[in-house]
């Protein structure tokens, strides 16, 4: 998924924060849905953080701005100049974990990072979410949108576990609508 | 009128009479039971061009805040697994009934369950990977939230692979 920028996996951890409310970091909740501590092609420490979306529509309130976001934003240096749409629903919930994987990589010395999208194909309202999201970039080297469809064709490459079709067959397996919607 | 006609008369009402009998019967079957007036409604809207909003209604699934198709056919979904689970629902169909909910049936496989119970409500194990908070309303999700989530999903794609793996 990632054209083998990150090679190894070292360890998976969940709803996982460096620091929740910690100045340093955000000053605020954010986590990461799934956090994938890696190493890339030349060993060193790497990580994709994961926000992941499945029935949502994106329409949530707006969490109050901080200072710290402008600065960590300023930081990273991968936004557009005017930074008023991440700031409003549906962008600001997207540009909190992406700003949290920027200032995780800077303050806890990682080589590279990667924040993650990940969401089933049909959800449009997270497609579109992420599409304008996309605009707001200067550079888009630390951002990615995965569907779920693409990751588990991938998972499938590696492993044949039988978990994997348990999870298609719950999540994804939209077919079976179609099927009775036909009669 | 001769005699033949009236006899022929005669049978026709009869079994118009019967017939009415039957329908009033149905009806009065239908009725005494909801589960089966559902049922039988089901089965009507099958036999028609059903919408997604009335197959949501048919499964006990069809609710406001789901704004977008999308969102009702994820909803209908988990409506579905959870019948093939043969799970009992709650007050809503896409959710499941607490005795499912608390044995943590919602999640795919037992090594993700295993997972839940050590970090998300365990609360001493909890602490490093969520906050207490986060905890509770993991639990609380457990019990009411319909059958599915984001952060579950990707419990159920990751927790079992914690082997090296090209990404």
């Amino acid at each position: 998924m990632s054209n083998a920028r990150f090679l190894e996996v070292c360890g998976i951890e969940f709803e996982y924060s460096p620091g929740r409310r910690k100045p340093r970091y955000l000053n605020d909740g954010s986590a990461f849905d799934v956090f994938i501590r890696c190493r890339n092609a030349a060993g060193e420490p790497c990580f994709i953080g994961v926000e992941v979306k499945y029935h949502e529509n994106m329409r949530g309130r707006a969490g109050d701005h901080k200072v710290r976001y402008d600065e960590v934003a300023s930081t990273m240096g991968c936004f557009r100049d005017d930074r008023l749409p991440l700031m409003q629903t549906p962008l600001q919930q997207i540009w909190r974990d992406h700003l949290l994987a920027g200032i995780t990589r800077v303050e806890d010395g990682y080589s590279d990072s990667l924040f993650v999208m990940l969401y089933p194909r049909d959800n449009t309202a997270v497609q579109k979410a992420t599409d304008g999201y996309r605009q707001q970039l200067a550079r888009s080297d630390s951002f990615a949108t995965w569907t779920l469809e693409d990751f588990v064709e991938s998972l499938r490459r590696f492993s044949g576990a039988g978990w994997i079709d348990d999870f298609v067959d719950r999540y994804l397996a939209f077919g079976k609508i179609d099927d009775r919607l036909a009669g | 009128m001769n005699y033949l006609g009236y006899l022929l008369r005669e049978v026709a009402l009869s079994i118009s009479r019967v017939n009415r009998w039957r329908r009033r019967a149905a009806l009065v079957e239908i009725a005494r039971s909801s589960r089966e007036v559902q049922a039988r409604w089901g089965l009507a809207y099958q036999e028609f061009n059903m919408t997604l909003a009335d197959l949501a209604k048919s499964l006990n699934a069809y609710e406001r805040v789901d704004v977008s198709a999308f969102q009702r056919r994820a909803r209908v979904l988990q409506v579905l697994w959870r019948q093939e689970q043969d799970l009992d629902p709650a007050e809503r169909g896409s959710r499941l009934a607490a005795p499912a909910a608390e044995a943590l049936k919602n999640f795919l496989t037992e090594t993700v369950r295993d997972v839940v119970r050590t970090e998300v409500m365990d609360p001493l194990t909890s602490a490093g990977s969520s906050t207490p908070g986060r905890a509770s309303s993991m639990t609380f999700f457990q019990v009411s939230h319909f059958a599915s989530t984001s952060s579950a999903s990707l419990r159920a794609i990751s927790t079992s692979h914690r082997r090296s793996s090209r990404i």
